[in-house]
C-alpha cells in the first residue's frame, strides 16, 4: 500500500484550502468505508487524505416547514434511526439509508459521502434525485449549488473540482399531497447491492391525478437515471391499473444493464425495473395517503 | 511517513507507530497484539473484526489507526469486567452462540453496541442488529437466542439496582 | 437404557471452550507470531492451463527483505494425494513443475521480513508460460480432442466408480410408471472465516513444528512427511483453534505445503495466511455434478429400480474428489429401499479449481436429484409425497447389497412427524409453499485413504491424585464440538463431573492418532475410543473399590456423580477422590492409565451407522421478482443418544443454513476458470436476516454400534435443503427447478415460460 499523509482540518475553510493545494493528489475521507477498501487495493492511490470529520458543525439533519438541511458528515445510521426523518415526509431517506451495507458500515457511511462516491448503485443516490436535493458545493472563495442529478456524471464520478467539499445537501420543503418511497431489490437483506433500486416521487391533485412524478432508476446505468418518459406517462393520468403497467414498461427502457455482470443478466434488471417501478409508485401513493391522515405532523 | 499516534482502547492508552495506510484492525493485531478482534475479508463484508468506536459499532478494517485517534475504542478483549464475564458473554456460552468462535468476537461487539441502544430489543431488531456479521457454523439461531438471553439478564440487573 | 440414568450426556453444558472464544483469548493460527518470524506469499498462475516455460526469481530475490524465492526445482518432485496406495491418483505438485492446470495453482514460494514486501516481491517474479488449450466443462472436456490437463488420463477421466446391485433393466421393464430426468448440481465455496494458514518453524535438529488451521493433524503430519522427506516422528503439527472446516482443511494445501518447505530452506519461522481470494479461488471445492437419473415404480408407489448416471466437475486434481463421487452415488438410493439400483459416476479432470470434500460430500447433490425426482414421481402417480417416502422409506437392519447394513433407522417416525407439523400448520398464504426431503448420512466413513495401520480413533485417559482426569484426543475440534461432546463421554463413562475433565487436543506430538473431524465419525468413533479408555481406567479404580466395598460378589460397582458406590443400591458407597488415591497408591504410586481405540469392522463398505431425518421448508416466491423468501425451516431427525444437545443443535441450525445458502445465493461463478466473485460482497452467504425460523423434533432412536447410543449429526442436515427447497418453490408457484441454484432469476424465467405455455395450450383446452 502506498504511504500517504494524513490531515485532520478543523475548518472546512481548511479543508478546502489543503485540498486545493494537493489537487487530485487528496482524497476527502468522511464515513471512508469504500475510500479505505480503494486504497488498500491500490484503486485510489492518494499523496494525502483529508479527514473532514472534526470540522465542527457538518454533522447535522435540519428539519425546518422550509425543508431539510443534511451535513457532509451525517451519517446513514443516523438518518435510518432519526425518529423525526422517519415520521417525516422524506422518509425514503431513512429507509434507503437502512438498506446500506451493514449496521457498522452504516455507522460510518455519510449520505454526502453515498453521492460523492457516485456509485452506479448507490442506495441514497436515486432517492435524493427524486426529491430534488441540491449540493452546497464550497470551494476555494467560491460556494456553489447543484442538484444531485448533475453532480454525478459516471461511475466515480462526480463534477466536483480538487479543492471543491460537498458541505451540505438541501431539499427544499416538499408540497402537500407528495410522496417518495425507495426500493431496493438485493439477494440478500443486508450487505448487499441494489441489483435494481427504485425511487418514486408523486404529487397528485385531490381528485388523485398526477400533478408531477420523478422516477429515478439506480444500478441499470453508469449512474442513477431519471425515466423521463415513464414519468410524462403519469404526469396528468390517472392512477389505473394501465397507466401504472404502461409506465413501469416505460421505465423499464432506461436499463442499459449488460449481460457482463456478474450480479444479474440485462434481461432480469430490466424486468426488475418494471417491477420495482411498479411497487414503488404503489408506495409513494400510500405516502400520499399517510400525509393526508397525519396532516401538519408529517410537515417536519 | 510513520508517527506516533495515541489510541486508548479498553480504557488504557497506547502510544504506537503506525503508518496512515494501517487500519485499526491491522494496529490492534499487529502492533498492540490484541488478536481477538478477527481478520477474515478486510473489505467490510463479513463484521469479523467488529468493535465500538465512538459507542458505535465498526469494522475495523474500515478504520485508519489515525482516524481512530482519541476515539474511545472498545473491542472483545475489554468486554467482561475483571474476571466477571459480561452478560453477553455468559449467554453465548449458555445459549452455545458461537461454534468455531471466530465470528464471535466481532458478533458479540455487535450484540453490545445492539443492546447499548436498545435493551430490549425483538427478534427482528436482534437480526437487523448482527446483519452485518457472517456466521457459517451456527445458522445464527442460537446466537439470536443468546442475545436475547443477555438482554433479559441485563434488564433484571438494570430494574434490580 | 433410559436417559434419566445420566448425569453428564444429554445435558445442556455449555461448550468446554467457551470462556476462551467469548473473551477472544481463543488462539487461531491467524494470530500465532513467532520471533524471528517470516512471512510467506505463494505465486499463483494467471492462466487455466499454461505450460511453465521458465520462472526467473532473480528480480524478486534481490529485493531487500526477501529471504528466498522457491519453485519446483526445489522440491523432492512428489505429488500430493490423500489415496497413498494409489500414486496415480496423487497428482498435485503443489508447487508445479510443467504446468499450470487451473487460475491459482501455484508456481513459486516466498518468505520476506514482512507481508508488504512478501506481495511486492510477487510481482518481480517473472513466469514464462505457454497458453495451452483449457477445457471447464466436463460434458466437454469427455471428448477425444480435448485438451489433456493430466497425461495418463485419456479423455480427462481421472475416476470412474459403479454401485450396483438387482438388474435395472430387467426391473424397468416391469414398473408401471418409469421417469427419467436430468439435473444439474452447483459448487459451494467452503467459506470459512478463519483462511487457510499455516505457521511452520524447522530447527537446526532437524525437526519441524507446524501450527496450523486443520481437521486433522494426523493427515497433514503424514502428508507432510510424504512431500518433505521427513519421518512423521520429526513433524509435529499442532492445530490451535480452528476458524471452520466444512471439508476445506482436510488435505495438505498450499500454505502448509510452502510454509513448511520455506522454513526448512531458512531455518527461520514462516507463515503463510492465504486471502480470501485465494481462499475462493485456490483452494477446493463442493464437487458440482450433472446428473442423468431414471426412476420406475408401481401403481401403488412402490419404488422398484432406480438408475443413476452422473458425471461430476472434477477441477485440476484428485484431491478427494474421488469419495464425493462414490458417496454421490451410494447416497442417490437414499432413504429408500430400491431392489434394482445402478450408478455410475465419472469423475472428469477439468482447468478449475478442484472439487473435493465439503460438508456432505456428495450426498447434498444427490438428495437434491432424488428428492426431487421422488416429487415428480408422486404428483405422476398421484400419491401424496410424504406418503410416498413412508411406503419406501428404509427400516432398521435393512442390508444393501454389497454396500452397508443400516441397523437404527426412525425414518418412518421422522416422516410421520414432518407430516403432522405440515397438517397442523394449516391452508398456507398464496405464493407459500412447503416441501420436503428424506435424508440419511453416514456417521464416520470407512474409508482409509491414507493407508494407516492405526486405529481410526484413539483415546487415552489418566486419572490423576487429585481426581482430575486428563483426558488425550486425535480428534479435531473445529467448531463442531466434538471437545465438550468427547470431554462429556469421558465424565459420564468414568462417573466424574465435567470439570473433572482436562482436555489435552490438537498435538500430534502428544495425542494418539485419530483420523480427524471429517464424514461425521468423531461422535461416534472417537466417541467410542474415550469411552473405552474411560472404562478401561474405571475398572481399575473400581477393583481396589471392592477391596474397600467388599460387596457381596453377586452386586455390580459403578461410579456417579464422583461417588463410587453399589451399582444396585447406590446408597452403599465411597468418595471417588478417596477410590482414586488408594488406587495410585495400590500401582506404585502410578498414574491410573486408560485407553482406547476404535476401528470399525465387518460394517460395510461405507460407515458403521446412518442417521436419519426429513426437513420441511416453507418458502414464499415473489412471482414479480423470482425472489425466495424462507419462512421455516422444520427438521425432524433421529441421531440416536443425544451426547452434546446445545451442540447437536447448533449443528443441524448451522448445516440447514449452509444448505439454503447453497440452494439459493451461494453461486461460484466463473468466466473462463478465474472465480468472478471471490468474496463476501458477491459470494453471498446467508445472513442472520435471511434466515428464518428454526424448528426442530427430536426423535428418539439408539445405535447399538455408537457410544450409548449415538450417531452422526454433524453434515446430515447439508443434505436435504436444497431438495426441500426446490420441492417447496414447485409447490408455491408450479415451476420445476432441475438446475441449481435457484436463483431469482431463474425462477423468474421459469415461471414466464411457464406462463408463455399456459398461454399456448389454454385455446385448445377451451375447444376440448
Amino acid at each position: 500500500m502506498k504511504d500517504f499523509d494524513f490531515v485532520r482540518p478543523k475548518t472546512l475553510d481548511d479543508a478546502v484550502s489543503l485540498y486545493k493545494m494537493a489537487g487530485q493528489k487528496a482524497s476527502l475521507l468522511a464515513g471512508g468505508t469504500e475510500l479505505i477498501n480503494q486504497i488498500r487495493s491500490g484503486k485510489a492511490q492518494p499523496d494525502l487524505v483529508i479527514d473532514l470529520k472534526h470540522i465542527r458543525d457538518l454533522d447535522f439533519l435540519s428539519m425546518t416547514p422550509e425543508g431539510i438541511r443534511i451535513g457532509a458528515l451525517y451519517r446513514t445510521r443516523d438518518a435510518e434511526l432519526c425518529g423525526p426523518l422517519r415520521d417525516s415526509r422524506y422518509n425514503a431517506l431513512s429507509y434507503a439509508s437502512g438498506t446500506l451495507g451493514s449496521p457498522q458500515v452504516r455507522n460510518k457511511a455519510t449520505i454526502v459521502g453515498n453521492v460523492c462516491r457516485a456509485s452506479p448503485s448507490g442506495d441514497l443516490i436515486p432517492p435524493l434525485i427524486a426529491l430534488g436535493a441540491r449540493a452546497k458545493i464550497v470551494g476555494p472563495g467560491t460556494s456553489r449549488s447543484v442538484t444531485v442529478e448533475e453532480v454525478i456524471v459516471g461511475p466515480n464520478r462526480t463534477i466536483l473540482h480538487p479543492g471543491e467539499v460537498v458541505s451540505e445537501l438541501e431539499i427544499s420543503r416538499m408540497e402537500d399531497c407528495t410522496g417518495c418511497s425507495y426500493s431496493k431489490l438485493s439477494p440478500r437483506k443486508s450487505l448487499d447491492l441494489a441489483i435494481v433500486g427504485v425511487a418514486v416521487l408523486l404529487r397528485t391533485d385531490p381528485d388523485s391525478r398526477c400533478l408531477d412524478a420523478k422516477i429515478v432508476v439506480g444500478a441499470v446505468a453508469p449512474t442513477a437515471v431519471r425515466a423521463k418518459k415513464a414519468e410524462s406517462i403519469l404526469i396528468g393520468s390517472k392512477f389505473t391499473e394501465a397507466t401504472i403497467e404502461e409506465c413501469s414498461r416505460a421505465a423499464a427502457e432506461v436499463s442499459r444493464a449488460r449481460d457482463t455482470s456478474i450480479r444479474a443478466s440485462a434481461w432480469y434488471r430490466k424486468k426488475m425495473v418494471e417491477a420495482l417501478v411498479k411497487r414503488t409508485i404503489g408506495l409513494a401513493l400510500e405516502q400520499i395517503k399517510e400525509g393526508k391522515k397525519r396532516g401538519r405532523l408529517w410537515n417536519v | 511517513m510513520e508517527r506516533i499516534i495515541s489510541l486508548r482502547v479498553n480504557k488504557e492508552d497506547y502510544k504506537v507507530m503506525v503508518r496512515p495506510g494501517e487500519s485499526l484492525l491491522d494496529v490492534l493485531r499487529n502492533r498492540l497484539g490484541m488478536t481477538g478482534t478477527k481478520e477474515c475479508c478486510n473489505e467490510g463484508d463479513c463484521g469479523a473484526c467488529t468493535v465500538i468506536m465512538g459507542g458505535r459499532a465498526v469494522n475495523a478494517c474500515l478504520v485508519l489507526a489515525v482516524e481512530a485517534e482519541g476515539e474511545e475504542i472498545l473491542t472483545v478483549e475489554g468486554l467482561a469486567r475483571g474476571s466477571a464475564l459480561h452478560p453477553l458473554q455468559e449467554a453465548f456460552i449458555k445459549c452455545g452462540g458461537f461454534q468455531c468462535g471466530f465470528c464471535t468476537p466481532g458478533m458479540l461487539m455487535s450484540a453490545k453496541a445492539l443492546l447499548d441502544e436498545n435493551i430490549d430489543p425483538t427478534e427482528d431488531e436482534i437480526r437487523r442488529g448482527i446483519s452485518g456479521n457472517l456466521c457459517r457454523c451456527t445458522g445464527y439461531v442460537k446466537i439470536i437466542d443468546s442475545i436475547k438471553e443477555a438482554a433479559s439478564v441485563m434488564r433484571q440487573g438494570e430494574s434490580d439496582e | 437404557m433410559s436417559k434419566s440414568n445420566y448425569s453428564v450426556i444429554g445435558k445442556r453444558v455449555g461448550n468446554v471452550d467457551g470462556v476462551e472464544k467469548v473473551t477472544g483469548g481463543a488462539k487461531y493460527t491467524v494470530d500465532m507470531v513467532l520471533p524471528n518470524m517470516l512471512h510467506g506469499k505463494i505465486l499463483r498462475s494467471p492462466h487455466p492451463h499454461a505450460r511453465i516455460l521458465n520462472i526467473d526469481t532473480r528480480r524478486a530475490e534481490q529485493l531487500p527483505g526477501v529471504k528466498i524465492v522457491l519453485t519446483a526445482k526445489d522440491t523432492l518432485g512428489r505429488k500430493n494425494g490423500i489415496w497413498r496406495n494409489f500414486r496415480d491418483l496423487c497428482d498435485e505438485e503443489i508447487l508445479c513443475r510443467e504446468k499450470v492446470r487451473y487460475v491459482g495453482d501455484a508456481v513459486a514460494a516466498l518468505a520476506a521480513t514482512d507481508l508488504e514486501t512478501a506481495e511486492k516481491a510477487l510481482d518481480l517474479i517473472d513466469v514464462e508460460y505457454e497458453l495451452l488449450p483449457a477445457a471447464f466443462d466436463p460434458l466437454d472436456a469427455l471428448h477425444d480432442g480435448m485438451p489433456h490437463i493430466h497425461e495418463d488420463f485419456e479423455r480427462n477421466m481421472n475416476v470412474y466408480r459403479q454401485i450396483e446391485w438387482g438388474d435395472v433393466e430387467e426391473a424397468f421393464s416391469q414398473c408401471d410408471h418409469i421417469r427419467e430426468d436430468t439435473f444439474y448440481c452447483s459448487s459451494q465455496a467452503h467459506g470459512c472465516l478463519e483462511p487457510h494458514c499455516a505457521l511452520a518453524s524447522f530447527s537446526h535438529d532437524g525437526k519441524l513444528t507446524v501450527w496450523t488451521s486443520t481437521q486433522s493433524a494426523y493427515y497433514t503430519q503424514l502428508l507432510l512427511s510424504d512431500m518433505t522427506g521427513l519421518r512423521e516422528g520429526d513433524i509435529k503439527v499442532i492445530k490451535p483453534h480452528v476458524g471452520g472446516g466444512f471439508g476445506s482443511k482436510l488435505s495438505l494445501d498450499s500454505a502448509q505445503y510452502c510454509a513448511a518447505l520455506l522454513s526448512m530452506k531458512l531455518t527461520r519461522p514462516v507463515k503463510i495466511v492465504l486471502t480470501r481470494a485465494e481462499e475462493f479461488g485456490a483452494t477446493k471445492r463442493r464437487t458440482a455434478i450433472h446428473y442423468k437419473v431414471k426412476l420406475g415404480a408401481m401403481k401403488d408407489g412402490t419404488l422398484v429400480a432406480r438408475k443413476v448416471q452422473a458425471i461430476t466437475e472434477g477441477g485440476a486434481y484428485t484431491a478427494m474428489g474421488g469419495t464425493a463421487l462414490y458417496l454421490t452415488g451410494f447416497f442417490s438410493s437414499f432413504p429408500y429401499k430400491f431392489d434394482h439400483y445402478q450408478y455410475d459416476g465419472f469423475r472428469v479432470y477439468t482447468n478449475n479449481e478442484t472439487a473435493s470434500a465439503c460438508r456432505g460430500f456428495g450426498a447434498p447433490q444427490a438428495n437434491f436429484v432424488s428428492e426431487s425426482q421422488i416429487d415428480m414421481m408422486a404428483e405422476d402417480l398421484g400419491i401424496d409425497p410424504i406418503e410416498l417416502r413412508i411406503k419406501n422409506a428404509i427400516t432398521p437392519n435393512h442390508e444393501i447389497p454389497g454396500q452397508a447394513t443400516i441397523r437404527s433407522c426412525e425414518l418412518r417416525q421422522c416422516l410421520e412427524a414432518i407430516d403432522k407439523w405440515i397438517k397442523e400448520r394449516g391452508p398456507l398464504p398464496p405464493n407459500h409453499g412447503i416441501g420436503v426431503s428424506a435424508y440419511g448420512f453416514m456417521s464416520g466413513g470407512i474409508f482409509n485413504w491414507i493407508d494407516t495401520p492405526y486405529a481410526f480413533s484413539s483415546a487415552l485417559v489418566k486419572i490423576n491424585v487429585d481426581g482430575k482426569v486428563d483426558l488425550f484426543i486425535g480428534a479435531n475440534e473445529i467448531g463442531q464440538g466434538s471437545n465438550t461432546t468427547l470431554s462429556m463421554i469421558c465424565a459420564e463413562e468414568l462417573g466424574v463431573r465435567l470439570e473433572d475433565i482436562t482436555l489435552h487436543t490438537g498435538d500430534t506430538s502428544v495425542c494418539p492418532v485419530d483420523l480427524g473431524a471429517w464424514g461425521s465419525r468423531q461422535t461416534l468413533m472417537s466417541g467410542n475410543a474415550v469411552k473405552m479408555a474411560a472404562l478401561e481406567a474405571k475398572k481399575q479404580l473400581l477393583e481396589v473399590a471392592f477391596h474397600t466395598l467388599k460387596p457381596n460378589v453377586v452386586y455390580d460397582l459403578d461410579i456417579k456423580d464422583r461417588r463410587v458406590h453399589l451399582a444396585e443400591r447406590p446408597r452403599r458407597g465411597i468418595s471417588y477422590f478417596d477410590v482414586v488415591k488408594d488406587a495410585i497408591r495400590g500401582k506404585e504410586g502410578q498414574a491410573i492409565i486408560g485407553r482406547g481405540h476404535y476401528t470399525p469392522h465387518g460394517k460395510g463398505m461405507i460407515s458403521p451407522a446412518y442417521s436419519f431425518g426429513v426437513q420441511a421448508v416453507e418458502v414464499k416466491v415473489d412471482r414479480q421478482t423470482g425472489k425466495v423468501e424462507l419462512k421455516k425451516i422444520v427438521t425432524a431427525h433421529e441421531c440416536g443418544q443425544v451426547i452434546n444437545p446445545i451442540g447437536l443443535e447448533g449443528q443441524v441450525e448451522g448445516a440447514s443454513v449452509m444448505a439454503a445458502g447453497w440452494a439459493l445465493t451461494e453461486e461460484l461463478k466463473s468466466r473462463n476458470g478465474k472465480i468472478l466473485n471471490g468474496d463476501f460482497r458477491d459470494y453471498k452467504m446467508l445472513l442472520a436476516e435471511d434466515v428464518p425460523e428454526m424448528i426442530l423434533i427430536e426423535v428418539d432412536s439408539y445405535e447399538p454400534e455408537g457410544p450409548y447410543g449415538a450417531k452422526e449429526a454433524g453434515e446430515g442436515l447439508t443434505v436435504p435443503g436444497a431438495g426441500a427447497i426446490a420441492n417447496a418453490v414447485y409447490n408455491a408457484v408450479g415451476v420445476r427447478i432441475t438446475q441449481m441454484p435457484l436463483s431469482a432469476e431463474k425462477i423468474l424465467q421459469a415461471l414466464e415460460e411457464k406462463k408463455r405455455t399456459q398461454k399456448e395450450v389454454d385455446p385448445f383446452e377451451a375447444v376440448a
